[in-house]
């Protein structure tokens, strides 16, 4: 009897204290398995993936819009989706839209090209550079050059990422500070959030729409909660509420199978890791 | 003491670029403080060429000695930074635009980005792994964390709503309420230490990081 | 209007901020304030401590989040490097090795000359060496290469001091799977859950700027503390009134803040 107790303790223990390089393999495969065998589930739309959803719906055509990407290549798991439904909503709202980057300089392009590969050019969706969209590219300055760009967008940037000066852009005639946007989407993985709601929804009443990374979800809810801003993303699981809001499934819907799957592991992991842990002590007294 | 490495020097230096810069947030003066920004773009380039080259003694002293475990990587490493810079450099040379040489994209696209992503995807294999380590009730206030911690989790998922339409309601009102709320404070009270450890700098005072 | 508008509550705190922090240092002079130790201190010098015993080396290393020291990683890597100097001084009469670690190649300069500066102090500028300091640019590579030093190095103690994203989990977390103890210090508030799962001890937010004044027991210094308590005690009073007021309907300290 004494034998099989002590047996069970090394099963408790083993459980316990089991190598990581076999814990890592068992995740892996286990993560694999929605990829191979994609479920879905009914995912409830929450109240900011509803007002940002709103927000752009309510634009009247033709309306000019800030596309801040200050996202970096690792930032594409959590943000790509909503970059690409919130610009698919801008091509059927027939929006007018400027992308600016400040904050990564070498990743931006690769984001840029990404976007425009899953959600279409501008071009395929009758949209004509220079009237109805223009991109800047980088600038240096982080939240100096977010405040500079809503103070004098021309003191930021003088011609556009292809050399075009500024002044030579219709859709930038009569364009020179916060105030000319309708909307500012910011999709960020770091500061430009704050940037955002301190420089242009707090100081110029413009309102934003963010689009947040895991970490990022406490500070967005308060700022949703204070009217700082007008809807956010949270992450891979806002950006399928919104595709489910525009009817148009794309990457984040097809990735919250995986998503779900990771998150009922570490639940399970720590239910399993509780009860061993009791069970140990139990044995031990 | 070289007149350069006076202590003085920085401070003062340091006091005049951050009066500009808070003169240009505060006032409509022509302080142009976002320039300075710029230079300190420009400055951490001119960094890079110096920490750059303390990794690349790094790696060749490696590579020479023969580390075991470690010299296969530090010549791997010196191959790859010499595909990707002499690239870039070629395409700077043909086009003047370096991020146009398709040789360079290619290998930012393929290699830098998968690898980053690869990179980030570590997070969750981590988390996984820390919560299973150490997310156990050993102490009350242990058990307090992994209960907030699975009440939150458990208020971002589908499957929850799946189970009963009530179960993520406690994890979403934990991340909105009491943690947004302690979001704050905290930078609260980190923006006001960050401005009186600026002031101790601009006044000399802050020792830790200037050199004697 | 010289001030702009929006702006000007703001600039009176801070100019309040400048004025009490003037008069605590001045104050301090007579007198020294008390200040409350911090754990994390202590479990560093016996962290540096277990490191000599095992004969494994000690790490220090930033976070890679910040955009650099322009950044807003900026003051929290320099106070970050003034426990640098404090866990070069631990380590040299131990005869331990410290590996400091950063991404941001304008701090590296600064990390070499605190870390060399304390050796000869120490009156050991023979234990310096610059292969110690080890620079790897950009977030995701620099991530990696510290999980690559932490599986060759097999650090017994590291100290995380900065601004971080994802890499507080990836980099802690293997960092306990070898032993590791770990103590962290960061403003990043989304990732001080992680931090608080994985490390020992921590600094969290404001106690990181005070680290440097407490190291250093400079009156000066310590007043600085002072004055950063008053603030923080005058703005949870504007906090209480600002909820009070606009619960009977009055707008009064919302229009204040804004103005």
């Amino acid at each position: 009897m004494a034998e099989k107790e002590k047996e069970a303790q090394d099963i408790w223990t083993r459980i316990l204290n089991i190598d990581v390089r076999v814990f890592y393999w068992a995740c892996l495969i286990i993560l694999a398995l929605p990829l191979i065998f994609p479920f879905t589930l009914p995912i409830v739309v929450t109240e900011p993936t509803r007002a940002a959803f709103n927000t752009i719906q309510s634009l009247p055509e033709g309306s000019l819009v800030l596309y801040y990407m200050e996202c970096g290549v690792g930032g594409w798991p959590e943000l790509m989706g909503s970059m690409v439904a919130s610009l698919k909503h801008i091509y059927a709202k027939r929006l007018k839209f400027v992308i600016v980057n400040i904050g990564y300089s070498v990743d931006h392009k690769l984001t840029f090209d990404r976007i425009f590969s899953l959600a279409g050019h501008p071009s395929a969706r009758g949209y004509k550079y220079g009237e109805d969209w223009a991109y800047f590219g980088f600038a240096s300055g982080m939240e100096t050059a977010m405040a500079s760009l809503a103070k004098n967008f021309r003191s930021v940037y003088r011609e556009d990422d292809f050399g075009t000066s500024i002044d030579q852009l219709p859709i930038m005639r009569n364009v020179n500070e916060a105030k000319d946007f309708k909307l500012v989407l910011c999709f960020n993985t770091a500061g430009g959030q704050s940037w955002v709601r301190a420089h242009w929804t707090v100081a110029n009443k413009v309102p934003s729409i963010i689009a947040v990374i895991g970490a990022g979800l406490a500070q967005s809810q308060s700022d949703f909660k204070a009217g700082m801003n007008s809807g956010f993303w949270f992450s891979t699981r806002g950006a399928a509420e919104y595709e489910g809001l525009l009817k148009a499934p794309g990457i984040s819907s097809a990735r919250m199978s995986a998503l779900d799957t990771m998150q009922l592991v570490t639940i399970l992991c720590v239910i399993a890791a509780n009860f061993a842990f009791q069970m140990s002590k139990r044995r031990k007294k | 003491m070289s007149l350069f490495q006076r202590r003085e020097i920085v401070v003062v230096l340091t006091t005049a670029v951050a009066v500009a810069v808070i003169a240009d947030y505060w006032t409509t003066l022509p302080v142009y403080g976002g320039t300075f920004m710029e230079w300190a773009v420009i400055l951490g380039a001119f960094a890079m060429g110096l920490a750059g080259f303390s990794t690349i003694r790094y790696h060749i002293g490696h590579a020479l000695k023969k580390t075991k475990g470690l010299w296969v990587f530090s010549v791997w490493w010196m191959i790859v930074l010499a595909i990707t810079v002499l690239t870039g450099l070629a395409g700077l040379a043909l086009t003047f635009k370096a991020e146009d040489n398709p040789i360079y994209i290619w290998i930012l696209n393929n290699v830098y980005a998968p690898l980053n992503i690869a990179e980030y995807g570590l997070t969750g294999f981590f988390t996984i792994s820390a919560s299973y380590r150490l997310l156990r009730a050993r102490t009350k206030s242990s058990l307090v964390f992994m209960l907030v911690a699975l009440l939150v989790m458990l208020g971002s998922i589908a499957i929850s709503e799946a189970i009963w339409s009530q179960l993520p309601v406690p994890g979403q009102w934990i991340s909105s309420v009491p943690g947004a709320a302690g979001e704050r404070g905290a930078t609260i009270a980190m923006g006001i230490g960050s401005v009186i450890f600026a002031l101790r700098a601009m006044t000399g005072r802050e020792r830790g990081y200037l050199p004697e | 209007m010289v001030l702009r508008s929006g702006r000007i509550f703001s600039l009176a705190v801070l100019l309040a901020l400048v004025v009490l922090t003037y008069y605590f240092i001045r104050k301090a002079k007579k007198a020294r304030p008390k200040v409350r130790s911090f754990s994390a201190l202590e479990s560093l010098k016996m962290a540096v401590g277990r490191a000599a015993e095992l004969g494994r080396p000690v790490m220090w290393l930033t976070g890679a989040a910040g955009e650099g020291l322009y950044g807003r990683a900026g003051n929290v890597t320099l106070a970050a490097m003034g426990v640098l100097g404090y866990l070069t001084s631990l380590v040299v009469p131990l005869k331990a090795k410290l590996i400091a670690c950063n991404a941001y190649a304008e701090a590296h300069p600064l990390i070499e000359e605190v870390m060399k500066t304390e050796y000869i102090r120490a009156g050991k500028p023979e234990m310096y060496d610059a292969n110690n300091v080890r620079y790897s640019p950009l977030w995701y590579p620099y991530v990696t290469a510290v999980l690559g030093h932490l599986a060759r190095e097999r650090p017994a103690a590291i100290f995380f001091g900065g601004v971080f994203g994802h890499e507080s989990i990836v980099i802690s977390e293997p960092a306990g799977v070898i032993g590791s103890f770990n103590v962290a210090g960061t403003i990043s508030a989304n990732q001080m859950g992680y931090f608080a799962a994985t490390c020992e001890d921590w600094f969290f937010g404001d106690e990181m700027y005070a680290i440097g004044a407490f190291l250093s027991r400079d009156p000066y210094q310590m007043g600085s503390l002072t004055s950063g308590d008053i603030l923080k005690w005058s703005l949870l009073v504007l906090i209480l009134a600002g909820i009070l007021l606009s619960s009977l309907g009055s707008n009064i300290i919302v229009q204040l803040l804004a103005s």
